[in-house]
């Protein structure tokens, strides 16, 4: 078959070719993780359906208190809007320490979960907000909670002849992110973490959502630690059990980048970083993730 | 946690090999319109010694840096070097230019000389292009008319080769002592970090570095290998390793995406680059090399901030973030018994 290269030039044209392709087809946007897959030979023989093009799928807005952001929006974009900014700041944080800013240019939300690595920058802050992916395939469309989208590795629950369109959650200023790699630019995550805090007037957490990637199979929300925190304040005692709890949340591996131990130090310390963050209460600044 | 250290590191380096020899080459020719062009046999690999070269050789022969086209690279036009490193190609081809401008330019002055109906050059001087007298400026003639005149009325074309190598001094045999490089290059660098002991992230807020290269004949070209140096130093202090993998064999980074180096990121933004210009007496007019060690002393200026900041002593490059995160539990262990 080899590889076949077509340019959609709408979203309904997209999904006919996506229909018509089936299982040979492979949906295209940035291209930054499809390209260097293709170079290192490690991509089977498929009929790209290209949807870079599409001024459709490039959007970031507000609707009934929703953030709505097309599948085709760049993270640069995303690290330059003040909507994100002002109101969740953890995606926008993500944008800011995603690789570098070349690739910022062409990498996009819709390829970055679609890709579906472990160590994805903008999917713990969907996760910490709770997002969901709204999925279009020829004969119509599905909400899928973002908790639902992620099923392995690369791997996905979209079925052959499914396109994301948009990726929507309901923002919250009280969101935070952080990362860390292995340098300051242009480092895959060997942990990031995102927390969204719901905060009463007296400081209680009211409610509190953490999602953490590259310690599991997919990102993961880190249920444990979230239950140790909820309904109480951001002090050191609560803290320390929420360090402990996450350690059950995660099971990371050995890998080039770091060793699980690191990883499990990592994540518990940075989970410290992020929650606190999100509260605006001001650790030690600097370090990683800043 | 962020903790804050400063260490600092010292170095010197031999430049100017001496133990067998070291030769560089110059073919200098003058052309009738006064340009010159240098044949070399160094090779500017990006650090800007065909800036150097001609500088100076139009410093000897009194032209203009743009007057001068240097020929490099290529082995069927240009005399034999031993190569690019070792600092050596400021010092050696640099001599070797410098011995050859001047054979250069003595021809041309004898030529003015006799064209001035001079008995000899002594009181010549030659400067931007032009020969004069040095007591009386307004008896003058350029360049151009004097390879002119050397080539068409004396037949004396201006050519001139020569070469340099360090005398050779052969280490005794059984001590293994002696003078095995000419001269040496000096520097200390002082560099400040912030340890973040919750990833075990050492950030570089600062470095100073400060360097006895001699005299510098290009002060621009010093600060961009010292810079280049410096960072280089800061990857190998930080982040380059080769990770090889134990069961299969093979390395399992073989890629710039698997194997860090330093983004622009992980430089320090405050950089102090300076030097003490100490001339070295051997070197061309005072100069030595600077390149190579550039980055030798920033590795462990790095690691004893480290120790200055936290007590963690690094002992195998390079510092990642995971063994001094691991070596910084290790000592609070320690520390609590
Ligand atoms: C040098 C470099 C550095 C990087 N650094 C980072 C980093 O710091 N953090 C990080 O998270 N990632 C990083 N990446 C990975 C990559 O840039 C991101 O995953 C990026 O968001 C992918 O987007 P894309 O549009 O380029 O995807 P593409 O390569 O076009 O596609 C990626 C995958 O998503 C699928 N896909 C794309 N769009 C859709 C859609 N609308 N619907 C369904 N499926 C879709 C494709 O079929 C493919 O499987 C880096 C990559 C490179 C090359």
């Amino acid at each position: 078959m080899g590889y076949q290269f077509i340019t959609a030039d709408s979203v309904p044209h997209a999904l006919e070719l996506l229909e018509r392709y089936g299982r040979d087809a492979r949906v295209i946007c940035g291209g930054t993780d499809l390209m260097v897959r293709l170079h290192l030979k490690r991509l089977p023989e498929c009929v790209f359906i290209n949807i870079r093009n599409l001024e459709e799928l490039r959007y970031i807005r507000e609707e009934d208190g929703m953030v709505c952001i097309g599948a085709g929006t760049t993270l640069s974009t995303l690290e330059n809007s003040l909507l994100l900014l002002g109101k969740a700041p953890a995606l926008f944080q993500a944008a800011q320490v995603f690789a570098d800013p070349n690739v910022r240019h062409s990498a996009t939300v819709g390829g970055n979960i679609g890709n579906a690595s472990p160590s994805a920058d903008s999917a713990p802050p969907l996760l910490a907000f709770d997002g969901q992916v709204v999925v279009a395939r020829k004969d119509g469309r599905r909400l899928l909670p973002i908790r639902e989208f992620f099923t392995g590795v690369g791997r996905t629950a979209l079925e052959p002849g499914e396109l994301v369109t948009e990726v929507r959650f309901k923002p919250n200023p009280d969101s935070a992110f952080v990362k860390v790699g292995l340098r300051n630019a242009m480092a895959i995550s060997v942990v990031n973490i995102a927390a969204s805090v719901d905060l009463a007037q007296d400081g209680t957490m009211k409610d509190v959502r953490i999602a953490v990637g590259a310690v599991a199979p997919t990102p993961v929300r880190a249920v444990c630690a979230e239950n140790c925190l909820r309904g109480r304040r951001p002090e050191e005692a609560v803290i320390r059990q929420a360090m402990d709890a996450i350690q059950t949340d995660i099971k990371p591996i050995t890998d080039v980048r770091a060793s699980e131990r690191y990883r499990r130090i990592v994540a518990e310390n940075m989970m410290r970083r992020v929650v606190l963050k999100a509260c605006r209460i001001c650790e030690n600044e600097g370090g990683a993730g800043r | 946690m962020i903790k804050k250290g400063t260490g600092m590191a010292c170095m010197f380096y031999p430049n100017g090999s001496t133990g067998k020899a070291n030769p560089a080459g110059a073919f200098i020719k003058i052309n009738h319109d006064g340009t010159a062009v240098l044949n070399i046999g160094a090779t500017d690999i990006g650090q800007g010694s065909n800036t150097c070269m001609a500088q100076i050789a139009a410093q000897e022969m009194g032209l203009k840096l743009s007057q001068v086209r240097v020929v490099t690279g290529d082995t069927e036009l240009t005399p034999y070097d031993a190569g690019t490193g070792a600092c050596r190609v400021t010092y050696i081809a640099g001599n070797a230019v410098q011995k050859t401008a001047r054979k250069a330019k003595r021809l041309l002055l004898d030529a003015a000389a006799r064209k001035m109906g001079l008995i000899h050059s002594g009181q010549l001087v030659i400067e931007e292009g032009e020969i004069f007298l040095r007591y009386w400026p307004a008896k003058r003639m350029t360049i151009a008319e004097a390879a002119t005149y050397s080539e068409r009325i004396l037949g004396q074309p201006i050519i001139a080769v020569d070469s340099y190598s360090p005398a050779t001094m052969p280490l005794e045999e059984e001590s293994g002592q002696g003078m095995p490089f000419e001269v040496s290059i000096y520097a200390t660098q002082i560099a400040e970090v912030e340890v973040d002991t919750d990833t075990g992230e050492v950030k570089v807020t600062k470095l100073v570095a400060v360097h006895d290269c001699g005299k510098m004949l290009n002060p621009m070209l010093v600060e961009g290998q010292i810079e280049g140096g410096v960072v280089t130093g800061i990857g190998y202090g930080l982040y380059e390793q080769i990770i090889e993998d134990p069961v299969e064999g093979g390395i399992r980074n073989p890629s710039l995406a698997t194997y860090q180096i330093p983004t622009s990121l992980d430089v320090p933004e405050d950089m102090v680059i300076d030097c003490v210009e100490i001339p070295e007496e051997k070197g061309p007019y005072g100069a030595k090399g600077v390149s190579e060690p550039t980055c030798n002393p920033t590795a462990p200026a790095i690691i004893n901030a480290i120790y200055n900041a936290t007590g963690v002593r690094i002992r195998d490059l390079p510092a990642t973030r995971e063994k001094v995160l691991f070596a910084l539990r290790e000592l609070e262990r320690k520390e609590e018994g």
